[in-house]
């Protein structure tokens, strides 16, 4: 997949450089000018969770490949992804970040690693 | 760890994760929702995330389901962790006023979901009682409900925060469509 990655390592700690505070100092009420989105991933299996910056550019998939990364929790193909009041984001994988905050996809960039669970399909009432 | 064959788990069949009826282990319980919730709160207080803890096996956690219009219908769900971890915790929707649930009194705490494969909200299933229908709460198995081996609940890979994550999967249009009504 084509996509670009630009990440600080030490999150929203990170330094900051010239250009992205000058952005700050003309537009502070349009996050998107910010050079990288602030992004949180929990993993509600195991209790943990990961933040770190990332471009606005990048995929939401992407975004959980570099989760599972700092999280060293392998993505398994039953990994699903969703949103903490409930939507299921796996629809929108491909759109990057940008796009799911302009589309209101998403209210905030933070995001649930879940699995699958069972019960209503087999539910014979 | 065994599992049940999957012609063995189907409803009726007296068997469930274990090949056996859920069993109460409150020590174990106390200890295990004490651990696995302060690991989720980290130096965070339980009133920070809204959630409240009224005893040592009880936590009340409340959720707003979205409407299709955008609007939010609030409900509480009680988590109770007398069978945790071996088994998933209790799970009900109740009266956020008695903190209790009681049919047909306090349906309107329940919400309603449809058609979503994974997540359903019974008010009164057979047997009388009110049953979030997932396989990532006690009621599921004690119930004896219909599973596939796979999504069945396992000790050392899900916890309570899997339940709650699972269950507002139905709070969410389309599948969510309202309170539940007579």
């Amino acid at each position: 997949m084509d996509e670009q990655i630009e990440m600080s390592e030490d999150g929203d700690n990170g330094p900051v450089d010239n250009e992205r505070e000058q952005g700050r100092h003309d537009d502070h009420h349009h996050h998107h000018h910010h050079q990288e989105a602030h992004v949180f991933f929990e993993d509600v299996n195991a209790i943990e969770s990961v933040d770190f910056n990332i471009a606005w550019t990048t995929t939401l998939n992407a975004a959980w490949n570099e989760a599972a990364r700092r999280l060293e929790e392998p993505r398994t193909p039953q990994d699903r992804l969703q949103a903490p009041e409930g939507t299921d984001l796996m629809p929108y994988l491909g759109l990057t970040l940008r796009e799911l905050e302009e589309r209101k996809i998403v209210h905030a960039l933070r995001f649930q690693i879940v699995g699958p669970t069972g019960g209503a399909s087999v539910d014979p009432r | 760890m065994h599992f049940a064959s999957r012609s063995s788990v189907r409803r009726g069949a007296p068997v469930s994760i274990l090949g056996k009826p859920p069993v109460q282990d409150i020590a174990q319980g106390q200890a295990a929702f004490a651990a696995d919730l302060s690991r989720f709160l980290g130096q965070r207080s339980i009133d920070e995330v809204g959630w409240a803890k009224p005893d040592e096996l009880t936590l009340l956690v409340p959720l707003f389901a979205t409407r299709a219009d955008g609007g939010k219908d609030p409900y509480l769900l009680r988590l109770y962790f007398d069978h945790y971890p071996t088994w998933p915790p209790s799970a009900l929707f109740v009266n956020p006023l008695t903190v209790t649930y009681k049919f047909p009194d306090d349906i309107q705490w329940v919400p309603q979901a449809d058609n979503h494969q994974e997540i359903k909200f019974h008010t009164n299933y057979p047997g009388g009682t009110q049953l979030v229908c997932c396989s990532l709460t006690l009621e599921f198995y004690k119930v004896n409900h219909s599973v596939q081996e796979a999504v069945i609940w396992r000790e050392k890979e899900h916890k309570f925060t899997s339940t709650i994550a699972s269950i507002k999967r139905g709070l969410v249009p389309p599948y969510y469509i309202g309170r539940s009504k007579q």
